[in-house]
């Protein structure tokens, strides 16, 4: 079993870094290669969801990020936003007409997280602050 | 290194052909020596500084400066360099990082244990941080042509919580301007992320609203799932070529 972490400034600039550490180590792991572009592709999603999260409040508190490689490949995504409105995907894809940019990038994100991720957790953090994604792939 | 020792062999012709007697020679000298040091060091980044501001300071050395500063920054090194000529000194900074360079991930990153990576060989230059701008950026390229009466954006590289900003302020500028039959060229996208998705909805939306229409062409499955997993393959008319988006008449789903 192996560990990375890494933690982030609540910047979209440094989303990109993590998704490119997130394949390295995915490959690492022994991820199957036809799914690395959908870790690439989930990996970026959960960053992207904290720093607007972080943004959206007001935080410059790391985004934190850990990928551990045990039986399954697994990637957490802290954040440290305080809890409003779902945190999870619910129901069906409402219709993007009448939302805000904002609001329909939200929402794909989570369809994208679900739509990708072979086992997608989202949790409140252990504190009671802040939630965690945790997501994981098999190592077919 | 290919690309920068070239690059090198270059800048050491031009500098030497011309007789430097100017400030502004020694100027462009003096970025140019501080870019290829940046870009030298932040290759090198994940060795740490020593390493990182050695390979800067020959790389600058090399291109006739001096470098009279470096620092490292995470992965991000900043390079400053100085020419001395008759009438003073020149003086330019400049920083690079680590970012993947379009299509070729494999490459670029290293496992050197211990759960650290490098991610080597990858270049680009900060322009907000006043470095020549778009030299070595390979996040995002956006060009327009028209095709017959259509308006025709063509992306490339990434689109994502970074750059969709760049994009959206394109789409607006395109609509402002007056087109109202946009086909967005998606072919040469490596990434798209919600960012990405959120923007081609709000330019649909706009462009629905000045009763116009919006076409993407995107071949390639990976974008394709995108769009199939978040159900907006039942919003965007997508084609498979600018070619059949154009003559398929855009103008046709706008009504």
């Amino acid at each position: 079993m192996a560990t990375v972490r890494l933690s982030f400034s609540p910047e979209p600039a440094h989303v990109r870094t993590v998704r490119l550490v997130g394949v390295a180590v995915a490959r690492r792991a022994g991820v199957p290669e036809d799914l690395l572009d959908e870790v690439r592709l989930a990996v970026g999603e959960a960053c992207s969801r904290a720093v607007a999260l972080h943004q959206r409040h007001g935080l410059r508190d790391l985004v934190a990020v850990e990928m551990t490689d045990t039986s399954d490949f697994v990637v957490r995504v802290i954040d440290r936003a305080p809890a409003d409105g779902p945190a999870v995907p619910t129901g069906p894809l409402m219709s993007p007409d009448g939302l805000s940019e904002e609001a329909v990038a939200f929402g794909m994100g989570l369809a994208l997280l679900t739509g990708l991720v072979d086992n997608l957790e989202v949790r409140r953090g252990t504190d009671g602050v802040g939630t965690e994604v945790r997501m994981s792939w098999q190592q077919r | 290194m290919w690309l920068l020792a070239a690059g090198l062999v270059l800048l050491l012709a031009g500098g030497f052909g011309a007789a430097i007697g100017s400030a502004t020679v020694a100027r462009h000298r003096a970025q140019a020596a501080a870019d290829l040091g940046a870009l030298a060091g932040a290759m090198r980044a994940v060795y740490g500084s020593g390493v990182a501001c050695a390979q800067a300071r020959r790389i600058v050395t090399a291109n006739g400066a001096e470098q009279s500063a470096c620092r490292l920054d995470g992965l991000d090194v900043t390079v400053t360099a100085r020419v001395r000529v008759a009438v003073g000194t020149a003086s330019a900074t400049s920083r690079a990082g680590s970012v993947p360079v379009a299509g070729g991930n494999s490459q670029l990153c290293e496992d050197l244990g211990g759960g650290r990576v490098a991610v080597a060989d990858a270049r680009w230059l900060d322009p907000e941080r006043g470095s020549e701008p778009g030299r070595y950026r390979m996040d995002l390229s956006l060009s327009t042509r028209t095709v017959a009466d259509h308006t025709v954006l063509q992306v490339g590289g990434e689109v994502d919580v970074y750059t969709a900003p760049r994009l959206r302020e394109r789409l607006v500028e395109l609509v402002d301007g007056g087109a109202r039959k946009v086909v967005v060229d998606l072919g040469r996208v490596e990434f798209l992320d919600s960012t990405g998705l959120g923007v081609l909805v709000g330019a649909h939306k706009r462009l629905r609203a000045a009763g116009g229409s919006l076409a993407l062409v995107c071949a390639r499955e990976p974008l394709l799932k995108i769009f199939r997993i978040t159900a907006l393959d039942q919003v965007f008319p997508l084609y498979d070529s600018v070619d059949t988006a154009t003559a398929a008449g855009v103008d046709g789903q706008a009504t």
